[in-house]
């Protein structure tokens, strides 16, 4: 019933929002003509008003030069190329061409195509509205006098950001480079690590109007069929207007409708999906979007970061477990703390009560208000601070922690544990290796904290139960979220909280690398040297 | 909901928590009461063997009719009207005790940590919690049960080694004083617990190898065994069989005396939160069992008005039919045995011999 009214106040299930009500995708043709004025007329009446679409009028230098008709949008084209190479080219015509070939209406474009531009590689195209879709893919598209065949180079070009670091996901050890918006440099950025014709990369095309190129990534052979076959067919049954970044996609192919907890893990790291695709994910690519998707997602991963491959083995496994310990003071401190000093003041050893209660005598609040407003200023200094542009930012965080922190102490208002208890909190939640898992945390911190005002720690558990049920339901293209604790699978804890070295990493996830279970040889691990020459003074053999 | 399927282990782990989760507060008074120092013997005779027969009798049936629970194959045992009575019996049970269930987590509470929190308040979020946990299926629950299981396991086990230092061996003398008719006199009320496993009636379909139950039920059914005797032992030790009979929840109190380390004296605060989370699975299980079996008694029926009036149900009769702590604690020792009992050994028993009779089913 929830669910149906939700659907009405978003206008699903009205009248307005069916799917009849969509207007049809036009299908329909219209080839060229051999006329050129009309094909030019026409072209000119598609790209009417805008005003990057640029029609260059030339001649291609036959024995009767024939009039031709460059056309392509110079925001999306590379200008030295087409000055520099076919404009070149046409001009020179035929004086390189081989003797046999004659140079008519009827088979310039053939000429054009296999001689004149053969390096650029273009194609042709009989109809006028596939030469538009190239034309806006930034290609160039050359009408030729007398001819209903147009040829097309492609021509892409226009400003695109260098490779950076991403900023989300820095890293000490390991590759700086990180995902643009570019989807050809993405998938470039994959292939140079997976030299492997095994790396398998299919596009399609979503959104009416944006015509967003998606790739999808995987290893065949790693992936499971019946896995890449979801994908497909959650990302096919996609029909909207625009796809503006992965977020947009993210939510139409996730398993739940509404989730607190990602579903579907993003980064902006290639070694990261590099590592996913040869433990068996699927990668999807979003051009325009540097945020990369990776299905399934499972908890722990989110807790994982790219960093925890390239440093030691039981480093690593301290930082993951200081970032389990960091979740879950993110998650429960505050809600603790109402908790025990409102409901179980028996916890606390008598020497803390009482310094405790000492500072909270002249304070006009009960502690859980106390801590639910220094949350709420917390969240909105983070906010500010997030928004506003970087200068100001830190103008935000002086105001933020030292005016409003230490006057409201000093006034009396607060006493000082909630301020302590949130900026611990805060803390800890900046541990969180993903953005996304970090917002889940901060809105059930919340809830726990509500809950903790209301029954103590049994509120909490209760809470907590709650969470682990959603937690446990959850799935993500059929995996379990908390797999490999909830299904338990053994060998796959290896990296989990811990992560054991490379040279252990002998199989693939058991759910989702089950199909080449076997990542590398056992037992190549560092052995001692059997027979010591120098420490027993014996000769090498 | 018929496609879920659970593994061997974690129908061991959920059946582990079904009866330890309020068999640990509730059954060290009750035993000491009857069979003082001897309490400790009690588990290990009659009613493990109370599980292994009830066991026994669940697999025998889940053998002969396979991927079918109790409301549907009994129809086909005793004929139409007398089944669906039976199988609408085996609700009213897991209803009943359910019921129970509820009422001993809140009063539970009550008494340990929320004075002052009126009891229905506890009631209404526990049903509450527990509803959202049948809505996501057997699955959820169990894969619960497996993050469950090692924390109340810590906690039991940290109890009982921080109580060591209280005992005393002579607490426990003289062995079996008045013969072996106490311990079996005792064995009444924990039977009842052990039977609790009569739930698989209903759960058998779910499992992905049924032919693992005797092996991962057994199981199970032992380390109850074993913990639920080092309950009673610890209890006995530190308190005598005089004052352990006297207290509602000895294992309770006596979380309260152990301490570590000067600044830790209370552990009692956490340990019954900890247990807490083995209740409200405890409560979604045997609520999982009831509406399971109303869906399938009902036909064709939705799930969710299934749900929330069952869970109506629950909260209104547990608010309003069982009273307080001395009540809950008299029908706990004196009812519900009685009344729990013949479905948990007495029926399966009988439908297999009619089965065997009739020889119907799978053979």
């Amino acid at each position: 019933m929830g669910k149906e009214l939700l659907k009405k106040a978003l206008g699903w299930a009205g009248k307005k929002g069916s799917p009849q009500d969509r207007p049809p995708q036009p299908e329909e043709k219209r080839p060229l003509s051999t006329n050129w004025d009309e094909n030019q007329k026409n072209l000119r009446e598609v790209f009417s008003q805008c005003a990057d679409a640029v029609f260059q009028e030339t001649s291609f230098n036959a024995e009767q030069p024939l009039r031709i008709l460059l056309v392509y949008l110079e925001t999306l084209t590379d200008q030295a190329q087409i000055s520099q190479t076919i404009i070149k080219s046409l001009q020179q015509g035929p004086l390189e061409l081989p003797d046999e070939v004659r140079i008519s209406p009827a088979t310039s474009p053939e000429v054009l195509q296999k001689h004149v531009l053969s390096a650029c590689h273009p194609q042709t195209s009989t109809d006028l509205l596939e030469l538009t879709k190239f034309v806006l893919g930034g290609n160039i598209g050359i009408l030729i006098e007398g001819s209903s065949l147009a040829v097309v180079v492609p021509a892409q070009g226009g400003q695109a950001r260098p490779i950076n670091e991403p900023e989300n996901e820095p890293n000490i050890r390991g590759p700086r480079d990180g995902f643009v918006e570019s989807l050809k440099t993405n998938i470039s950025l994959i292939r140079r690590r997976l030299r492997t014709s095994r790396l398998k990369v299919e596009t399609l095309e979503l959104g009416l109007l944006t015509k967003t190129a998606v790739a999808v990534c995987y290893v065949e052979g790693l992936a499971r069929p019946e896995m890449v076959e979801e994908v497909r067919r959650r990302l096919r049954r996609i029909n909207v207007d625009a796809v503006l970044g992965s977020g947009y996609v993210e939510e139409f192919i996730a398993d739940e409708s509404i989730s607190l907890f990602p579903l579907i893990l993003t980064t902006e790291r290639p070694d990261r999906v590099t590592a996913a695709l040869l433990e068996g994910r699927i990668g999807i690519l979003v051009e325009n979007s540097p945020s990369t998707m990776v299905v399934p997602c499972t908890f722990i991963s989110l807790l994982q970061a790219s960093e925890d491959y390239y440093v030691t083995a039981p480093f690593s496994t301290f930082i993951r477990l200081l970032r389990f310990v960091a979740l879950n003071i993110a998650l429960l401190l505050p809600a603790v703390t109402v908790a025990v000093f409102s409901f179980h003041q028996e916890l606390v050893p008598v020497t803390l009560l009482s310094t405790v209660s000492n500072t909270r005598q002249d304070v006009p609040f009960p502690i859980f208000i106390e801590v639910l407003l220094m949350e709420v200023t917390f969240e909105l200094l983070r906010e500010a601070g997030l928004r506003l542009p970087k200068t100001i930012g830190q103008a935000v965080s002086t105001v933020g922690g030292l005016v409003i922190g230490q006057a409201a102490v000093e006034a009396g208002y607060f006493s000082p544990l909630p301020v302590i208890v949130v900026a611990l909190t805060a803390i800890a939640s900046f541990t969180a290796p993903n953005y996304i898992v970090g917002t889940s945390i901060r809105i059930l911190r919340f809830f726990l904290l509500i809950l903790a005002a209301l029954l103590g720690g049994v509120g909490i558990m209760l809470g907590l139960m709650a969470i682990l049920a959603h937690l446990t339901a959850l799935r993500s293209f059929g995996i379990p979220y908390l797999s490999p604790f909830a299904p338990m699978s053994p060998a796959d804890l290896k990296d989990s909280f811990v992560r054991v070295p490379w040279w252990a990493m002998i199989t693939r996830p058991r759910l989702e690398g089950v199909r080449e279970p076997q990542r590398q040889d056992p037992d190549q691990g560092p052995k001692k040297p059997e027979r010591s020459g120098i420490r027993k003074g014996r000769r090498r053999p | 909901m018929s496609q879920e399927k659970i593994s061997g282990s974690q129908v061991s782990t959920v059946l582990f928590i079904l009866v330890m989760a309020t068999g640990v507060l509730f059954v060290p008074g009750i035993t000491a009461r009857r069979a003082f120092q001897s309490a400790w013997l009690v588990p290990l005779a009659i009613p493990l063997l109370t599980g292994l027969i009830s066991l026994w009798a669940v697999y025998r049936l889940g053998q002969r009719f396979p991927a079918k629970t109790v409301i549907e194959y009994s129809p086909l045992l005793l004929g139409k009207v007398l089944g669906k009575g039976l199988g609408l019996l085996y609700i009213l049970f897991f209803l009943m005790t359910n019921i129970l269930v509820i009422r001993e987590f809140s009063v539970f509470l009550t008494v340990t940590l929320l004075p002052e929190t009126p009891g229905y308040v506890l009631n209404i979020s526990v049903v509450l919690l527990a509803a959202y946990i049948v809505s996501k299926g057997i699955e959820v629950i169990a894969r619960m049960a497996q993050f469950v299981l090692p924390l109340f396991l810590a906690s039991l086990s940290m109890l009982l080694l921080l109580s060591v230092p209280e005992m005393a061996p002579r607490r426990l003398l003289p062995l079996l004083e008045g013969g072996f008719l106490p311990v079996v006199k005792a064995s009444l009320v924990p039977s009842a617990w052990y039977g609790e496993i009569v739930v698989l009636l209903l759960l058998l379909p779910h499992l992905n190898k049924p032919r693992e139950l005797p092996r991962k039920g057994v199981l199970a059914l032992a380390w109850i065994t074993v913990f639920l005797t080092l309950d009673i032992l610890a209890t006995l030790l530190v308190f005598g069989p005089y004052l352990s009979g006297q207290l509602t929840f000895p294992f309770w109190t006596l979380a309260r005396f152990i301490e570590f380390h000067k600044s830790f004296s209370r552990w009692e605060t956490l340990i019954v939160i900890l247990w807490e989370a083995g209740m409200i699975l405890k409560v979604a299980l045997l609520y999982y069992a009831a509406c399971l079996g109303s869906l399938q008694w009902l036909g064709k029926a939705p799930f969710g008005w299934v749900l929330g009036v069952l869970g109506g149900v629950q909260i209104l009769a547990a608010c309003y039919l069982v009273g307080g702590q001395i009540q809950l604690a008299a029908i706990l020792e004196h009812v519900f045995p009685l009344f729990a009992l013949p479905f948990e050994i007495g029926l399966p028993l009988f439908l297999v011999g009619i089965a065997r009779l009739r020889n119907l089913g799978r053979v």
